[in-house]
């Protein structure tokens, strides 16, 4: 056996000896040093003087029998204080003197690499600096900051929603970020989506492992679940994340849950989960407003280092409206352009980039599809959305039906009025406004339209 | 164990080991404090295995013993009784504690599951230093250093005898302090000790307290250092490491210099620094005439400030720009009126002195712009 093997298989029997706290204090960072087999010494090295009077003075026999049990031609065992100095190589490396050069590098520290952190599985990149204010979102980034300053006190479960890219990730993993690397708390954060939780479920129910889950998901101190809807309608992995969530919740420990509608509106979503989530606070995240989407714009140029002229900027901000991630991918399109083409780009070229990527995937929907829909949903028979009834019930119906025919299938006004009820095009004209205008203030309004064209892409 | 102490002496004894009570550790006994009665002595001893202190208390032994009980359930029940007296006796397994309209029983651990503190011997190196020196110098080079864990040799003091004294020094790469204790009962010399900040922290805590006069018996053995006075005892760690040859640093000699009033270059920093953008960056530049140094910040989402202070200039002009907190850390450090700015090329380090405090150097860099 060499030292090294001697020491494991020593220090096996004393753990089984004494209490654990014990011997991860005093005996986890030790070591072997030498065997002199000559006069029958060990030399075992400790971290610190703290260590080495304990163990010289109450795990001594201990030790003593331990290693003679594997190796009786040991007869005293003797104990010194590692140094980390062992390990440099000497003094040789100092020999050069160290100059100014350490001080002068306040302005060039590297950037740490935006590698995901395998502990919180965050994505560095992610940062509130980064993350730009408005008043679509400011109520969100309030209730994150509140979470910040009090973890787990405040605000607990925390449930973002908003629609497809208007941040929601990036704020829940900068608000990890931010958790994490808060000077003076250790706190451990978790970040997770919801389909990675889905497939740690089925890979623990598979390989019964389920005490895996329940540790790597409850030994934190800040759970993160992005886009939590898709778990609705998945027994188990709602029911284990029900146990999940009550644990935490009950050893104060941060929730922060994202999705893309209210837990109201998650149809599959178990009715004990759902009252869960509304028992923290809900905050939502609405579309940016023109400012806004220029401020982003903005940040974006500088943060590429491109230059675009301010023209291109407004006119991309005015256009694109309803998904940051949009506005960014035409932005990045446009830069493309513009640096591989030399030259300025005219408005016209960019409102067909604009087109090209805003695009909606009209996947063999047809306007009868959408009517049907829209009835259903509002549980009015179809014949009422295209007769010229005038009932007030089905007036908003209509106008939606309206506004999804001109928004999704881009007819033309005169045949929107035409299908629904013989109307005139300045009828559909004015409904596909007010429904546009009113998306912005009315998030139920909002909830609604979503949920529709979910069930007319189905 | 039976002792009865004034609650005062109590009090301040807690407080000097509470920095050194453990947090989070393995080992729950960390949490607590260690009480020994012998021979009239009663002493308080906390460990976190970083640090030890003991420190000692006056007051009546009526029985010898020793005893271990949490740390803050103890401080919390005796901060708030009211009673001047306070008895403290061992009672089965618990501490009673009383006074005359309080009692209390807290639950204990067995003394022999308490660390030991590790010895010292008496063979080694000691030196005897005047109270109110090590604080003054301590205190001035002590701003100059962070907890890292990158660089651990400069996340610490450093303690260095040598034939005329002690000078002590300490940096986190971007600023120097560094101050000469001349032959103030120091013997021998060529030893190097690097003490955590953590436990020069606590060293200035528990001397600041100390009457003036005392001496403060310094210790050092390869691995730990104790720092002693008539009442406490704290034993340290020492950063293993070699500390920076921090001499190719401080310039030898200086092209440019200008000595400014201090208290109101001090104000002019404060009032420029609310303006300073993400880098703390502040700008001081030496007006057209020589006359006045003009000191500015902009950030562009804050604003703009400038403040101008009087200076008497030798040389050139010269313009450079720093992180503001460093900057005023070396004008706090000294207490005379004026301080003298030692200046190179823009992009080498900056020499903060007092011509009344020659025994304490502060060298900060500049920030690139």
């Amino acid at each position: 056996m060499n030292p090294k093997e001697l020491w494991k298989a020593t220090l096996g029997e004393i753990e089984l000896q004494i209490s654990k706290p014990n011997f991860i204090t005093w005996l986890k960072n030790s070591e072997l040093i030498e065997r002199n087999e000559r006069e029958g010494v060990a030399l075992v090295g400790l971290p610190n003087n703290f260590a080495k009077e304990w163990v010289r003075n109450r795990y001594h026999k201990l030790i003593l029998g331990s290693l003679r049990n594997l190796d009786n031609s040991i007869r005293n065992v003797d104990y010194v204080v590692i140094t980390g100095a062992r390990e440099v190589p000497a003094r040789v490396a100092v020999s050069k003197p160290i100059a100014a050069s350490p001080l002068t590098d306040e302005h060039k520290l590297p950037i740490s690499e935006l590698k995901v952190d395998p502990i919180t599985n965050l994505n560095p990149r992610y940062t509130l600096d980064t993350f730009i204010v408005g008043s679509s979102n400011e109520l969100a980034y309030a209730a994150t900051q509140a979470v910040i300053a009090s973890v787990g006190k405040k605000y607990n479960p925390l449930f973002l929603y908003g629609g497809v890219g208007l941040g929601k990730t990036h704020l829940l993993q900068a608000t990890g970020n931010a958790i994490a690397s808060h000077a003076g708390a250790r706190n451990r954060v978790f970040y997770v989506s919801s389909e990675k939780f889905i497939n740690d479920v089925v890979w623990a129910v598979r390989n019964k492992r389920m005490e895996d889950i329940k540790k790597r998901y409850r030994d934190v101190d800040v759970l993160i679940i992005d886009d939590i809807q898709f778990i609705g309608g998945k027994t188990t992995t709602e029911l284990e994340f029900f146990y999940t969530f009550n644990a935490l919740h009950e050893h104060s420990k941060q929730i922060i849950i994202s999705s893309d509608r209210p837990p109201a509106a998650i149809p599959t979503l178990e009715e004990r989960l759902r009252s869960r989530f509304e028992g923290g606070m809900i905050v939502d995240i609405g579309y940016p407003d023109y400012e806004m989407r220029l401020a982003i714009l903005r940040a974006k140029t500088q943060e590429l280092g491109a230059l675009l002229d301010g023209k291109i900027l407004d006119h991309i901000a005015a256009k694109v409206q309803k998904n940051i991630r949009e506005l960014e991918g035409v932005l990045n399109k446009v830069l493309f352009l513009s640096q591989h083409r030399g030259g300025s780009l005219d408005i016209k070229k960019i409102d067909e980039v604009i087109s090209e990527t805003t695009r909606v995937s009209s996947k063999n929907v047809n306007a009868s599809d959408i009517v049907k829909t829209v009835a259903e949903f509002f549980e009015v028979p179809v014949s009422d959305l295209t007769n010229r009834c005038r009932k007030q019930e089905v007036v908003e119906p209509r106008q939606i039906a309206m506004f999804l025919l001109r928004d999704v299938l881009k007819l033309s006004y005169p045949h929107i009025g035409e299908k629904l009820g013989k109307r005139d095009h300045t009828t559909a004209i004015h409904a596909y406004e007010k429904i546009n205008k009113a998306l912005s203030q009315n998030p139920a309004l909002n909830q609604k339209i979503i949920l529709i064209k979910e069930r007319v892409y189905k | 164990m039976k002792i009865v102490v004034l609650r005062e002496n109590l009090v301040f004894g807690l407080s000097v080991v509470e920095r050194a009570v453990g947090v989070g550790s393995n080992l729950p006994i960390l949490k607590n404090v260690l009480f020994s009665a012998h021979e009239g002595i009663i002493s308080l001893t906390a460990t976190n295995l970083e640090i030890a202190v003991t420190h000692n208390i006056s007051g009546k032994v009526l029985e010898n013993g020793e005893i271990t009980c949490p740390f803050q359930i103890l401080n919390a029940a005796i901060k708030n009784v009211a009673a001047e007296r306070i008895a403290l006796e061992q009672v089965g397994k618990k501490l009673a504690v009383s006074t005359d309209n309080y009692d209390a029983q807290i639950q204990t651990q067995d003394p022999k599951e308490y660390p030991l503190i590790p010895s010292v011997q008496t063979s080694a190196p000691t030196v005897s230093l005047d109270a109110a020196s090590l604080t003054h110098a301590l205190s001035s080079v002590i701003v100059a250093t962070q907890y890292t864990d990158i660089r651990p040799e400069i996340s610490g003091v450093l303690f260095r005898f040598h034939e005329e004294g002690l000078t002590l020094v300490a940096t986190d790469s971007f600023r120097l302090a560094e101050f000469r204790l001349v032959n103030k009962g120091v013997v021998g010399g060529g030893i190097d000790a690097i003490v955590p900040l953590r436990a020069a922290e606590e060293v200035l805590r528990i001397i600041q307290t100390e009457e003036s006069g005392s001496l403060v018996e310094i210790t050092l053995e390869p691995n730990q250092v104790l720092f002693k006075t008539s009442r406490t005892r704290l034993i340290s760690r020492l950063i293993d490491g070699r500390f920076p040859e921090y001499h190719a640093i401080i310039p030898k000699e200086v092209k440019h210099e200008a000595v400014i009033a201090r208290e109101e270059f001090a104000r002019a920093v404060r009032a420029t620094s609310s303006f300073a953008g993400r880098a703390s960056d502040v700008t001081l530049t030496v007006s057209e005439n020589k006359k006045f140094l003009e000191l500015s910040s902009s950030d562009a989402a804050l604003g703009e400030g400038r403040s101008r202070v009087p200076i008497k200039i030798k040389g050139e002009k010269f313009s450079a720009a720093f992180n503001w907190r460093y900057f005023l850390d070396g004008l706090k450090i000294y207490q005379g009126p004026y301080v003298k700015l030692g200046m190179n090329a823009p992009d080498r380090p900056v020499v903060i002195s007092d011509p009344d405090a020659a025994y304490l150097t502060y060298v900060v860099m500049p920030i690139k712009t």
